[in-house]
């Protein structure tokens, strides 16, 4: 399965930065939307799928948990395959972890131990 | 692929979480979110169905004291799916992005509620998975385990910068360990494996 070049890392042309910030810069909780518009290419779409299929979300000002500024670039296609990745993502998460939680689950907990019980 | 079918009554958690034990509820969590993701599959190409779980996750933990067992299995999960379920209609209603029909929606969700619940975790599944992680190496070994450390608390930006690589660069070598995975997966035979690759 490792080749032998297993450890240099993914190198070559530097490809134009996803929008993933750490907020959602005014988008709204959720992001319910139509379906934003396809990104330019493969390598675009390949990038705004993984990191919409990452389990961070940020806050808006009132703590209200945000969709992924990425998951707004992304087509109804896109965002079906983000879904699905996510749910495969979190299955392998949760059996590397010692007590079975999914970054998802890992998110939550660190949210509620930070805020307690409103 | 490793499948179980073992139903949990992840009620016998509900106590403990109602007086406010956080561990109780990450052993809530670990039955019950993928059965809750599963849930809001119809919801995927309209709703960002992670946002919206982590905050019905929230609010099930903030509804958990007040919540009175109805004697039928997994009742707190029941209530979880159906305020996810309300978390995405909100949010569609207030995007208008489409017209929301109600009836059929509640049969789809109520089809969906009967038929996703809680299954128990595959010990063999673990072993085949972990032994896979182990055999990553290099920048997709870095990043696959800087996202797992970090349980979904920080953006991949801070995590390539901690890493010394462009947020791009990060997200490409992600997608190599994620392949490499799922065809270590593949070749045990795990369905996830094709489903992550």
């Amino acid at each position: 399965m490792s080749g032998p070049h297993e450890d240099d890392e993914v190198t070559g042309q530097e490809p134009p930065e996803v929008p993933g910030g750490a907020e959602g810069a005014g988008a709204p909780p959720g992001g319910a939307g139509g379906g934003g518009a396809p990104p330019e290419g493969d390598g675009d779409r390949e990038r705004l799928i993984e990191a919409a299929a990452g389990a961070f979300r940020g806050r808006d000002p009132d703590g209200n948990i945000q969709a992924h500024p990425a998951w707004y670039d992304l087509d109804e296609a896109g965002r079906a395959e983000a879904y699905e990745r996510a749910r495969a993502l979190r299955a392998v998460e949760a059996a590397l972890d010692p007590e079975g939680l999914s970054t998802t689950a890992r998110a939550v907990l660190a949210r509620i131990l930070g805020a307690g019980r409103r | 692929m490793m499948e179980v079918d073992a139903m949990l009554d992840l009620d016998v958690h509900l106590q403990a979480i109602a007086e406010g034990d956080a561990a109780a509820f990450g052993r809530w969590l670990a039955g019950a979110e993928p059965s809750l993701r599963e849930s809001m599959r119809s919801f995927a190409v309209r709703v960002d169905v992670e946002a919206v779980l982590q905050e019905a996750l929230l609010r099930v933990w903030q509804v958990a004291p007040r919540h009175a067992a109805d004697g039928r299995p997994n009742s707190l999960f029941r209530v979880g799916v159906r305020i996810a379920r309300n978390l995405c209609v909100d949010e569609l209603r207030r995007a208008r992005v489409a017209p929301v029909d109600e009836e059929a929606l509640e049969r789809a969700l109520a089809a969906e509620e009967a038929g996703v619940m809680p299954a128990g975790p595959d010990p063999l599944l673990r072993r085949v998975i972990e032994a896979c992680r182990e055999k990553l190496r290099g920048k997709p070994a870095e990043v696959l385990e800087a996202r797992l450390a970090a349980g979904g608390a920080e953006p991949d930006e801070v995590l390539a910068e901690r890493l010394g690589m462009r947020a791009n660069t990060f997200l490409q070598n992600f997608t190599r360990a994620r392949k490499l995975l799922a065809e270590c997966l593949e070749r045990h035979n795990v369905d996830l494996g094709a489903e992550l690759s």
